[in-house]
């Protein structure tokens, strides 16, 4: 989540889309080639998720990405454009009563993704020094 | 290959418009992130809308992969799950990640629904 800003000015907030835009547009494409490369979705969807939020702990602790407009591109921008909901919601579409591992998949994404992220955190910290 | 090529630089272009967008609506927050809720949930409905409208096609697959995927996200709802849990606040925690997981899950079979009832017919 931002750190505290001051006043927004609109110029601002323009620059800071276009960071975002250009780290979402990166990790979406880096998430098409994981999905590309696999065709097992769980599994897909599994690694995007996990990396994407242990990066995103990386990018929230290591001192290299203190600066606003790195959040921006790789917070923001690459971490939440390689990771996705949307995917999870179509998994259950297409898994549903095929393979009904779906529910308990998407559980054990949303409890190891807090996991990855806390390591990220952790992992940032140290290489920080 | 070169519809391989187009297919990577549609998602690029896309995913980054949906990431934009999700920087917008994060900005709405509160007691939850709502603004990211609403990013997950519209992501959702319009992922599901693409696959019933465009089938196996590569306009479904750049407004899914691209699009939806850009502007949903699943790592800030780890992060905030992650600031809820260890500030204490386990109820907001969990009300949390069953919103975000759940009503986005909602939102396509709702959609599902619509289509599969024939209220919206697809194209082609």
């Amino acid at each position: 989540m931002s750190s505290a800003p001051g006043e927004r000015q609109p110029g601002d907030l323009r620059m800071s889309a276009a960071l975002v835009f250009a780290g979402g547009a990166l990790g979406s494409v880096l998430r098409l080639a994981m999905s590309e490369a696999t065709p097992n979705t769980f599994l897909s969807l599994a690694v995007v998720n996990l990396l994407g939020s242990l990066a995103l702990g990386v990018v929230n602790s290591h001192s290299f990405f203190a600066k606003p407009s790195r959040q921006l591109v790789w917070g923001a921008g690459f971490c939440g454009g390689f990771t996705t909901m949307s995917g999870l919601s179509l998994l259950a579409l297409e898994q549903f009563g095929v393979n009904n591992i779906w529910p308990a998949f998407i559980g054990f994404s949303a409890l190891a993704g807090v996991l990855f992220y806390w390591l990220g955190k952790i992992l940032g910290k140290r290489l920080s020094r | 290959m070169i519809e391989n090529l187009s297919l990577f630089a549609l998602v690029a272009v896309l995913g980054g418009l949906g990431a934009a967008l999700r920087y917008f609506f994060s900005l709405w927050q509160g007691k939850l992130p709502w603004g990211i809720l609403m990013a997950n949930i519209l992501a959702a409905t319009v992922a599901t809308a693409a696959l019933f409208a465009f089938g196996d096609s590569l306009a479904s697959k750049v407004v899914v992969v691209g699009f939806a995927g850009g502007l949903s996200t699943f790592s800030s709802v780890s992060a905030q799950n992650f600031d809820f849990f260890t500030g204490g606040k386990i109820n907001r925690t969990l009300v949390n990640a069953m919103l975000q997981i759940g009503l986005p899950i909602l939102a396509t079979i709702a959609v599902a629904v619509v289509y599969l009832a024939g209220i919206i017919r697809p194209i082609g």
